[in-house]
């Protein structure tokens, strides 16, 4: 086991490596730059005062190797944008409200997601199951910011019960968290009942009707627990997508975020924080898949003993 | 945060703001400001014409990115391509009350160029560093607004400065800088107070405010401060036939300007005849319409290229036609126009800002470009100086640009803008570039909105809420206790 986490740490290594600098390099030949955002180009020497200030006069190799020295150290530089802080500054001071949005959706599209899809493998072919599949593929098929700004006409232009955006306590997120996350339970449902319904026609299923188990039970121990296996896999990545991916949200509704820098990031060429954002995003997605597989095997006992055995 | 050396009005007529008056010296080249003796910084030390003249130097001397927009001034692209310090710079403080700029040629619009001149205080920048305003314990400005917090997620809170004695009326104590939800309905909501309604607002949009009275009655008409077109790259040799006139008004004649405006603009968009636009001061569409580039004529089109040696655009090199951001929809009727009226064939390029920057003006190794152009300040000189050799766009025009120059030189305001229309009907003529139109917008705001500011202009134009963002927004206006709004919540 603790050879297989240390492959897995040395793979995400590499991999950071490799996307770091493929990422520095792709940004900084692309035509243009930073400082390219005006109506009538720079003059030569004004071009190079700035390059010099900001150590982009030097080859691109060499600015990677000074980049990296100092990223190891945790320091991934200054953002062109936001010049009083750091890159890391920055991060932890967005990924908060990020999170906190994407988490709560997550949560909410799980739960409804999980419940409709365990009735509807429940009753399968019924007609419960006819209409949760038919109303989560409609409901998976609504943009989530369409759905922002349907929610905001009602509940705050024309009820006036709820903000209609902004960041100030919870009632700012109900609104927010319902249009992130609602679109997401039709994908949540249907995967969950597709899972069941795999799970409940095995063999070991109709074995344990046979012995005469009642059906909460064999739902609960037999079928359940099988299901989770493709459920988490699936799901678990969810979070640190939908911590990261929430920008339309959060331009529909003002909400401060990762997602909106990391567009405004990359609009403005603010190569620090462009690569500090993509190697923080790789650097969690890396984790969140490597936590689910070690799951994996602590759900599914099968996965150790084939890990024993290779 | 910081004080103008000159304001613009509502009416985009330039008037004393960080100065008390402005007058032009004898030698026609000086313009010499009188600054307000009464104006401070956030610490109380007074703001001198030392810290006006170390402002435009410090930037000019250290890498500007927009050095380009102050080249009027004397020496001012010399020190910003690094060929002369920034002592050269033709600006001076007389006294401490007293600043002189001078200018390369006679510059009757220099006082509305001032308008985006905004003074920094040299004490603090020495003692807090190039920073200092962005931390409230350094923050030290000129303007009625004193930074109390800054925080890059959720915004910047503003209190009056009370030391405060400059021209600006302020009617709110705080003013709360950050995100703020998007939308129509946000607007309804009251959490936003400004809406723009344009061409890209969806129709489903437009015909609901259309339906509601007081949506409607909050509607009000923005002047268009933008001119799209599409340029040539007519640098001899580079990319030919473009360099040769002929062919430029065959694809200019081939291109049915009314029609793809009305269509591609959908009601948001007015015919660009030349570089200003309509109801902009100096706009001479009357005449401009009716210089040949802007006639369309196929037929005439193509005599003119078979007459170049291209007859149904055979042997016609195909060009990349670039874009900036996106490709325009227009960009793609031009395309379209020029296949089937001429038989030429251009490929369309989006790029970014920069990176279409870099390609069309930086190399200039863009054959054909699709860009656009908002004013800066209320003279024709915004629109027509990018235009003069050493400007942006990749061709050489000496001789328009000694016209232009002698033109936009002379002191006397009827006459110079009678000289400058001529010189605009040169650059049409010249077919450089091909004007295609100048969107507009309706800027929504609420019924209970009160003051100056949120009256129309002389123009019948609304500019209170940030006209171009040329004029300072949100001064002059204020709440009134009208219930007019109360109805879009039902009540």
């Amino acid at each position: 086991m603790l050879n297989y986490v240390l492959r897995r740490f040395l793979g995400i290594l590499i991999m950071l490596l490799l996307l770091s600098f493929v990422t520095f390099v792709l940004s900084r030949t692309v035509p243009g730059g930073p400082f390219g955002k005006v109506e009538v180009p720079m003059g030569k020497k004004q071009l190079e005062l700035f390059k010099a200030k900001y150590g982009l006069d030097k080859p691109i190799l060499e600015q990677y190797v000074t980049w990296l020295g100092q990223a190891v150290r945790l320091d991934f530089g200054v953002p062109f944008t936001a010049p009083e802080m750091t890159v890391t500054g920055l991060i932890f001071k967005l990924l908060p409200y990020s999170a906190l949005l994407g988490f709560l959706a997550c949560v909410f599209s799980l739960t409804v997601g999980i419940i409709l899809g365990m009735i509807a493998a429940a009753h399968q072919n019924s007609w419960l199951d006819n209409a949760i599949v038919t109303y989560s593929i409609v409901v998976g098929s609504i943009p989530a910011f369409v759905l922002g700004f349907v929610v905001v006409y009602v509940f705050a232009a024309k009820l006036a019960i709820l903000p209609a955006g902004g960041w100030g306590g919870p009632k700012y997120l109900v609104l927010p968290v319902f249009a992130y996350g609602f679109p997401a339970i039709g994908g949540v449902a249907r995967w969950t009942r597709q899972c069941m319904v795999d799970t409940i026609s095995s063999d070991y299923v109709r074995t344990a009707y046979a012995k005469g188990l009642v059906r909460s039970q064999v739902m609960s121990k037999h079928v359940l627990r099988n299901a989770l296996i493709p459920m988490v896999t699936s799901f678990l990545p969810m979070f640190p997508g939908m911590m990261t991916g929430s920008m339309f949200i959060e331009m529909v509704f003002g909400l401060p975020g990762l997602g909106k820098q990391f567009v405004l990031s990359s609009t403005n060429r603010d190569y620090p924080m462009v690569l500090g954002i993509t190697v923080f995003w790789a650097l969690l997605l890396s984790v969140t898949y490597f936590i689910t597989d070690i799951l994996y095997g602590v759900i599914d006992p099968r996965v150790r003993i084939t890990q024993k055995s290779s | 945060m910081s004080t103008r050396l000159v304001g613009l009005d509502f009416n985009g007529d330039p008037y004393p703001a960080g100065c008390e008056s402005y007058r032009i010296l004898e030698d026609g080249l000086t313009w010499e400001f009188k600054l307000r003796k009464e104006l401070t910084f956030t610490d109380g030390s007074p703001v001198t014409a030392q810290d006006w003249e170390w402002t435009m130097k410090r930037a000019m001397g250290s890498g500007y990115d927009y050095a380009w927009y102050y080249s009027d001034i004397k020496n001012a692209s010399k020190v910003s391509g690094g060929q002369l310090p920034a002592e050269e710079l033709g600006i001076k403080a007389v006294d401490d009350f007293t600043l002189q700029i001078s200018t390369e040629l006679p510059t009757p619009y220099l006082p509305s160029v001032m308008c985006w001149f905004l003074v920094m205080s040299k004490k603090a920048y020495e003692t807090a560093g190039e920073m200092y305003e962005l931390d409230p314990k350094t923050f030290n400005g000129s303007g009625p607004w004193t930074l109390v917090k800054l925080d890059r997620a959720t915004g910047c809170e503003w209190e009056v400065n009370k030391k405060y004695k400059g021209v600006r009326t302020v009617y709110f104590e705080k003013c709360h800088e950050g995100p703020l939800a998007g939308g129509l309905a946000a607007y309804m909501a009251g959490e936003t107070i400004f809406y723009s309604v344009g061409a890209g607002t969806p129709p489903g949009e437009q015909a609901f405010i259309n339906t509601s009275p007081i949506l409607r009655a909050e509607t009000h008409p923005v002047a268009p401060y933008l001119t799209d077109y599409f340029g040539f790259n007519t640098l001899p040799g580079k990319f030919a036939p473009l360099d040769n006139p002929d062919v430029r008004l065959a694809m200019c004649k081939a291109i049915d300007k009314a029609t793809i405006v009305a269509q591609v603009g959908k009601g948001f968009a007015l015919p660009a005849w030349g570089m200003l636009p309509k109801g902009f001061p100096g706009n001479n569409d009357d005449v401009l319409k009716e210089l040949e580039p802007n006639k369309f004529d196929p037929e005439a089109a193509k005599q003119l290229l078979s007459k170049a040696g291209y007859a149904d655009g055979k042997g016609f090199p195909e060009f990349e036609f670039w874009c900036r951001g996106s490709v325009s929809a227009y960009a793609e009727a031009v395309q379209a126009a020029w296949k089937d009226n001429l038989g030429i064939k251009v490929t369309l390029k989006g790029a970014d800002y920069s990176g279409f920057t870099e390609q069309a003006f930086g190399q200039k190794a863009a054959p054909i470009y699709w860009v656009a152009y908002q004013l800066d300040y209320f003279d024709p000189a915004t629109f027509l100086n990018i235009w003069r050799d050493g400007g942006r766009h990749p061709c050489e025009m000496p001789e328009w640009t000694a016209q232009y120059n002698a033109a936009n030189s002379i002191m006397d305001p009827v006459k110079r803008f009678e000289a400058v229309k001529k010189a605009e009907i040169a650059l049409v003529d010249s077919t450089v570039f091909f004007g295609m139109d100048s969107p507009f917008s309706y800027t929504m705001f609420p019924c209970n909105l009160a003051g100056p500011g949120a009256m129309p202009n002389r123009n019948g134009f609304s500019m209170g809420t940030g006209g171009g963002s040329v004029i300072e927004a949100y001064q002059h206006l204020h709440w009134s206790n009208s219930i007019c709004r109360d109805a879009l919540k039902g009540k």
